[in-house]
C-alpha cells in the first residue's frame, strides 16, 4: 500500500536559556494509505512534537516529511497553511472551536475558506450536516457552542476536520477531555472514519484508544522505540479486549 | 509571595500593564489640565478684567468738547465710586501702512492712539506682565492687528495724521482687556508720553478725532446708564458686563477646549474601565491557582488593588507634569488675547490627578468584586462556566455573501456587541466633537447668518481711503445717499448694475417710563424697514414704528404694541414697538428704525460695509467672479470685496479660532483613537489566541487573519464615526445655539458640508482607526498553528 506520510531524520530542537532540547531525535517512519497509527509514550517524550512537526503546523529543525509524494517540510507559511487547508485535518485534546459561530458554522468553515470541492455555499452546508447525522449530533447543528456536551463538541471536531476531504487527520489526545463514555463514542466514530478509507495519526496515552489504532509507534525520548502492528479494526468487543491487553503487554515491554 | 507574584505579573504582562500605564497617564494629563482649563475660563473675564482695572461702566466720547462730559455729569452722585478717564486719538485703519510689506489687513476701521502712563486701565504683555514703559518711537500693538499682517517685534507702521507720517517700532503685542477682543474689532496703539505730546501738536486733528475713555467704578452701573445715555458723542457706553460678552468668542474656543477636555476624560474612564475589567478577566486562571493553593479572596483582590494603586500613582503623577503644558497648548488659542488664569489653576491639576488615581482605585475596586465568586475551577475550565441563558446573536454562514473574514467580524459584532461600546463611544464622542465644530466653522462662513448683520447681500465691500466717516459726520444721510447712487452709478457703467445700500448705526436714547437707555439703532440708508426679516411680530411698516432685539426687550421691559419716546439730537419722537428682530450687531442691543424715521442724522455714527444686491440675480459662481471686478470698480482693496460668507466671518472672527480648535481636536482624536484602536486590538488578540491559533492550525493564513480583525475593528469604528455624522447636526443645534443666543442669534439656520461631514472627516478618522487596527493586528503572526497545544 502507498505512503502517504515519510518522515525521514526528523529532528526538532528547541532552544530555552542557551540551551538545547532536542526533543525529536532523527525520527524515520511512515504512514500507510487507509492506516489509523497511534503515537504513545510517557509524558515529555515527544508525541504532540512530531505530531505538530509532522503536520507543518511546527517547523521541524532537520529532517524531511512527504505528503503523497510532495516534500512539506520546505514549503512556506503560507503554503503549507494552503496544504493543512485542503489536505489535512485536526482534532485536538481542547476542543477549539470559534466562539461566536454555531455549530455547524464552526464545522463548514473549513470548506468555505477552501473551495477545493468547487461547491456553492448551500452544497457545503448540506454536506455538512451530512456528517453531522453521520457522527450523530445533527440536533446541534444551530447551538451555539457552549449549549452542547464535551462529547458532541469534540464529534464536531471529527466533523470539521473530515470536512475538506483531507488525505489524512491528525488527532492530539482526541479524548483526553472526555469521559469514558464521550471517549468510546468519539473512538468508534475515528474508527468509522478509518473503515471508510480515511488515514489518521493520533496521538494518545491511553492504551484503550491505542488499541483501536492499525498500528501503534512507541516513543521515548524523542526516538522511536518500537512499534506494534495490530492489524485491521477489531471485530466486537472480545476482540478490542484482547487487542487492548496485547498492545499493554507490548508496552510493558517497552518500559511504560 | 505577594510582591512576588506582584512582580512577575508586572513583567510577564508587559504589553497590557503598559497600555494600561499609558491611559492613566493620558488620564492624568487630559482630567488635570481640564479641570484646570474649566475653572481658568469659567473665571476668565472676570479674573482679567479685575486684572487689568476695567471701570463698573465704560463710556467713549469722541470730540474735544466732550472731553470730561462724563465726570461732570456724575459728579456727585453717590453710587459713583470713581471715575478714571484715558484719552486717545482714533486713526483711520486707511491711514496706517506697513513700510516695506505690500497690502496689509487691518481687521479695525479705527485704531486709537493714547499712552500707558496715563492709561486708566492695565495693559499686559505676552507674558501676562502689566506694561509700564514704552521707548519713544516705539508702540506696543494690541488686538489682532499684529497677527493680521504677520507683524513682529521689530517690524515698523507707519501713522498719518493730519499732514504729517510718524513711524514706529513694533515694541511687542499687548493685551488689553476692553477692545482687544476680535468681536470689539479695535486696536491700539501704545506708544511714549514724548511721541503722545508731538502728534497731538497737530490741534485741528485734536479737535476731531481725540477719544476719551471713562472707567466709571459704581454700585450701580444701572443707574450710570441711564445717567449718560444722552451724552453727545457717544460712541460706545456699556456696563463691564457687556464687555464680558465681547469675549465669547474667545471663551467659545476656551469652552470647546473644556468640552474636549471633558470628552478626553470621559475616553480616559471609559478605556480605563475597560481595561481593568479585562486585565483582570483574563486572570481566572491565576485567580483560580491562588484560590487553590489557599490564598483568600481579600488577599488576592489587595493584590491586585495594589497593582493598580501603582500603575495609578506612578501614571497620575507623570500626567500631572504633563498636564502643565498640554493645558497651555490648548488654552494657546484664547490666551493670546486674555489673561486666563486663577489663583488655583496648578491646585486644580494636582486635584485632577489625585482625582484620576481615585477613579482607577474605585475601578478595580469594583471589576476585582468577580474575585470572591471565582474557584480554583476557574483555572481548569479556562474561566468558561458553561452556562449561558440567551443565545447569540449572529449571522450565519449559509445566508453570507462575503468571505470568511467579514463573516466572522461581523458575526463578533452581533454576537457580542458590549466588547465594542468602547470603541462605540469613543470614536463617537471623539468624532461627534470635531464634526460639531465643523458645522460651527461652516456656519460662521456661510451665508445665513448674514442676516443677523442686516440684509443679506449678493457682496459687500468697503472703499479704500473711503471718507464716509466726514461725510456722515458732516453731510449726515443726504451725503451717504449720494455716494450710494455715484455707486450704482459706476456698477451700471461697468454693466453690472445694482442696488447699493449702507447699514448706520446711531446712539439713540430711549425713555421707557422714569427709565431712560442709550441704545445702537440700525438705520439702513437705500433699504426699506419692512424688507427685514422679524422674529415676532412685524417689521417697521411705518415711520413711527421701530423693531426691537428680545435683549432689547429683556433690558427695557418693552413689548410689541408698546411706546417709546425716543430722542436725538434734541429731537423727540413716539415710537411703537412692532416687532422683534434678532441681530449679532452691538451682541443684540439694537433697535431697527424705520427709513422715513425723520431723525436728522448727523455726527458720529458706526456702520458697515457698502452692500450691492445686483439686479440680475447673479449665481453664486457669477458673483464670485464678480469680486474682482467690484473692486476695480469701486477702486478698493480686492480683498476687502467679501461674500455674504465672508462679511459674517469678517464680523464674527470666529471661524478661526474655533477651525484651530476643530483641528487641534482632530489631532488629539487621532491619537485617542490610534491609541485605544492599539489597546482594544491587544486585548482582542490576547482574548483570542486560541481561536486565532485553531485558525491557523485549520489552514487559514495570516492574512485571513489580520483581515478578520481589521475588518471587525474597522466595522466598529464606522458604525462610531456614522452615528457621530448623524448626530453631529442636533448636536451642533443643542451645544452651539446658546452661543449664538448669548451673541444675538438665537435662531440660527445652521449649515454644513454633507461631503465633510459624512465623507471627510468620517473616512480620515476611519482611515487612523483602520490603519491602527491593521498594524496591531499583525501582532497575530506571533500566534503559531502549534500554539493549539499550549494555550491556557
Amino acid at each position: 500500500m502507498e505512503n502517504i506520510i515519510e518522515v525521514k531524520d526528523l529532528c526538532k530542537t528547541y532552544i530555552t536559556n542557551k540551551r538545547q532540547n532536542h526533543i525529536l531525535k532523527n525520527v524515520t517512519f511512515n504512514i500507510r494509505k487507509g492506516e489509523m497509527v497511534g503515537i504513545m509514550g510517557p509524558s515529555g517524550s515527544g508525541k504532540s512534537t512530531l505530531l505538530y512537526s509532522v503536520s507543518g503546523m511546527d517547523k521541524a529543525t532537520s529532517g524531511t516529511v512527504t505528503l503523497s509524494g510532495k516534500e512539506i517540510t520546505n514549503l512556506s507559511d503560507k503554503e503549507m497553511a494552503a496544504v493543512r487547508l485542503d489536505h489535512m485535518g485536526f482534532i485536538f485534546q481542547q476542543m477549539y472551536m470559534m466562539k461566536n459561530l454555531t455549530v455547524l458554522d464552526n464545522i463548514i468553515l473549513p470548506a468555505v475558506q477552501s473551495k477545493k470541492l468547487g461547491e456553492t455555499r448551500a452544497e457545503t452546508e448540506a454536506r455538512g450536516e451530512e456528517l453531522m447525522k453521520k457522527l450523530g449530533i445533527i440536533e446541534t447543528a444551530d447551538k451555539d457552542i457552549n449549549e452542547v456536551s464535551g462529547g458532541q463538541l469534540q464529534r464536531a471536531c471529527i466533523a470539521r476536520s473530515m470536512i475538506n476531504k483531507p488525505e489524512i487527520i491528525f488527532a492530539d489526545e482526541p479524548t483526553g477531555a472526555l469521559n469514558r463514555t464521550s471517549s468510546n463514542e468519539v473512538m468508534d466514530e475515528l474508527v468509522k472514519i478509518n473503515n471508510s478509507g480515511a488515514t489518521i495519526m493520533l496521538v494518545t496515552h491511553d492504551a484503550k484508544v491505542a488499541a483501536r489504532c492499525t498500528r501503534v509507534l512507541y516513543i521515548v525520548d524523542g526516538n522511536i522505540q518500537g512499534e506494534y502492528e495490530l492489524g485491521s479494526q477489531a471485530d466486537g468487543e472480545a476482540e478490542l479486549k484482547k487487542r487492548e491487553r496485547e498492545l499493554t503487554n507490548w508496552l510493558m515491554e517497552m518500559g511504560w | 509571595m505577594f510582591w512576588d507574584i506582584l512582580r512577575k505579573d508586572l513583567k510577564r504582562k508587559k504589553t497590557m500593564n503598559a497600555i494600561l500605564f499609558i491611559f492613566v497617564v493620558l488620564s492624568a494629563c487630559f482630567v488635570a489640565a481640564g479641570l484646570s482649563n474649566v475653572v481658568s475660563v469659567m473665571s476668565g473675564t472676570d479674573y482679567y478684567f479685575d486684572k487689568a482695572g476695567l471701570g463698573d461702566y465704560i463710556v467713549v466720547t469722541l470730540g474735544e468738547e466732550n472731553i470730561d462730559a462724563v465726570s461732570d455729569r456724575l459728579e456727585g452722585e453717590s453710587y459713583v465710586t470713581a471715575v478714571r478717564t484715558e484719552l486717545a486719538l482714533t486713526v483711520d485703519g486707511d491711514n496706517i501702512s506697513l513700510p516695506g510689506k505690500g497690502g496689509y489687513e487691518t481687521p479695525d476701521r479705527m485704531i486709537m492712539i493714547q499712552t500707558i502712563e496715563d492709561s486708566a486701565i492695565d495693559f499686559f504683555d505676552n507674558n501676562n506682565e502689566v506694561l509700564t514703559y514704552v521707548a519713544p518711537g516705539q508702540a506696543y500693538l494690541s488686538g489682532s492687528f499684529m497677527s493680521k499682517n504677520d507683524l513682529k517685534p521689530g517690524d515698523l507702521v507707519d501713522i498719518e495724521i493730519g499732514d504729517k507720517v510718524y513711524t514706529f517700532e513694533i515694541a511687542g503685542h499687548a493685551k488689553d482687556a476692553l477692545l482687544g477682543s476680535d468681536f470689539m474689532g479695535n486696536s491700539r496703539f501704545l506708544i511714549s508720553s514724548e511721541d503722545w505730546k508731538t502728534i497731538n501738536e497737530d490741534e485741528e486733528y485734536k479737535t476731531m478725532y481725540t477719544l476719551q475713555f471713562s472707567h466709571v467704578d459704581s454700585t450701580d452701573p444701572g443707574l450710570v446708564k441711564s445717567k449718560v445715555s444722552d451724552i453727545d458723542g457717544t460712541i460706545l457706553s456699556y456696563p463691564r458686563e457687556t464687555f464680558k460678552t465681547a469675549y465669547i468668542l474667545d471663551l467659545i474656543t476656551a469652552f470647546i477646549v473644556v468640552a474636549m477636555s471633558l470628552v478626553l476624560v470621559i475616553v480616559s474612564f471609559t478605556v480605563l474601565k475597560f481595561s481593568i475589567n479585562f486585565t483582570i478577566a483574563e486572570e481566572f486562571r491565576e485567580i483560580g491557582v491562588m484560590k487553590a493553593i489557599g490564598m483568600k479572596s481579600s488577599k488576592i483582590r489587595y493584590m491586585y488593588i495594589t497593582k493598580y494603586l501603582m500603575l495609578g500613582a506612578a501614571g497620575a503623577v507623570i500626567g500631572l507634569i504633563l498636564s502643565f503644558p498640554f493645558g497651555k497648548l490648548l488654552l494657546a488659542s484664547v490666551s493670546d488675547k486674555m489673561v486666563l488664569g486663577s489663583e488655583n489653576s496648578a491646585l486644580m491639576n494636582i486635584l485632577g490627578s489625585v482625582m484620576v488615581l481615585a477613579v482607577v482605585l474605585m475601578f478595580a475596586y469594583h471589576c476585582t468584586r468577580g474575585v470572591k465568586s471565582m474557584t480554583p475551577l476557574d483555572a481548569i475550565r479556562s474561566g468558561q462556566t458553561g452556562e449561558r441563558y440567551s443565545r447569540k446573536k449572529g449571522v450565519r454562514l449559509k445566508s453570507f455573501r462575503g468571505n470568511n473574514a467579514a463573516f466572522l467580524a461581523i458575526n463578533d459584532i452581533l454576537s457580542a456587541p458590549k466588547r465594542f461600546i468602547t470603541i462605540l463611544l469613543t470614536f463617537c464622542m471623539c468624532t461627534l466633537l470635531v464634526l460639531v465644530l465643523e458645522n460651527t466653522v461652516t456656519t460662521l462662513t456661510g451665508s445665513t447668518l448674514a442676516t443677523t448683520f442686516g440684509q443679506p447681500s449678493d457682496l459687500y465691500f468697503g472703499i479704500e481711503k473711503d471718507d464716509i466717516a466726514e461725510i456722515v459726520a458732516v453731510e449726515g444721510i443726504p451725503g451717504v445717499e449720494n455716494r450710494l447712487e455715484e455707486l450704482e452709478d459706476k456698477l451700471a457703467d461697468a454693466g453690472i448694475p445694482g442696488h447699493v445700500y449702507k447699514e448706520l448705526n446711531y446712539m439713540i436714547t430711549y425713555k421707557v417710563g422714569d427709565e431712560q437707555y442709550g441704545l445702537w439703532s440700525q438705520y439702513g440708508v437705500g433699504t426699506d424697514a419692512k424688507d427685514y426679516s422679524c422674529l415676532t411680530g412685524s417689521a417697521p411698516q411705518n415711520a413711527n414704528e421701530i423693531a426691537i432685539t428680545n435683549q432689547v426687550a429683556n433690558m427695557t421691559g418693552l413689548k410689541i404694541g408698546d411706546t417709546v419716546i425716543a430722542e436725538y439730537g434734541g429731537e423727540q419722537k413716539e415710537l411703537i414697538v412692532t416687532g422683534t428682530f434678532q441681530t449679532m450687531n452691538q451682541l443684540g442691543e439694537c433697535v431697527r428704525l424705520h427709513q422715513d424715521c425723520g431723525f436728522k442724522f448727523s455726527g458720529t455714527a458706526n456702520y458697515f460695509e457698502y452692500q450691492i444686491d445686483f439686479d440680475d440675480d447673479p449665481s453664486a459662481e457669477e458673483i464670485e467672479a464678480r469680486k474682482a471686478k467690484v473692486a476695480e470698480i469701486i477702486d478698493c482693496d480686492g480683498g476687502k470685496v467679501m461674500n455674504a460668507g465672508e462679511f459674517v466671518d469678517k464680523c464674527t472672527q470666529s471661524s478661526g479660532p474655533i477651525g484651530a480648535a476643530r483641528d487641534l481636536l482632530l489631532a488629539i482624536t487621532f491619537i485617542v483613537i490610534v491609541l485605544v484602536a492599539i489597546l482594544m486590538e491587544r486585548s482582542f488578540i490576547s482574548d483570542e489566541k486560541d481561536q486565532i491559533a485553531l485558525l491557523k492550525a485549520l489552514g487559514f493564513g495570516t492574512g485571513t487573519v489580520t483581515l478578520w480583525h481589521t475588518i471587525r475593528l474597522g466595522l466598529a469604528s464606522l458604525i462610531a464615526v456614522l452615528l457621530a455624522a448623524v448626530l453631529s447636526l442636533p448636536a451642533t443645534q443643542l451645544m452651539i445655539t446658546p452661543i449664538f443666543a448669548f451673541m444675538g442669534a438665537g435662531k440660527v439656520t445652521y449649515e454644513y458640508r454633507p461631503e465633510m461631514i459624512f465623507g471627510f472627516y468620517p473616512a480620515l478618522i476611519l482611515a487612523v482607526a483602520v490603519t491602527a487596527a491593521y498594524l496591531t493586528s499583525l501582532y497575530t503572526k506571533t500566534v503559531k498553528a502549534s500554539d493549539t497545544s499550549n494555550i491556557e
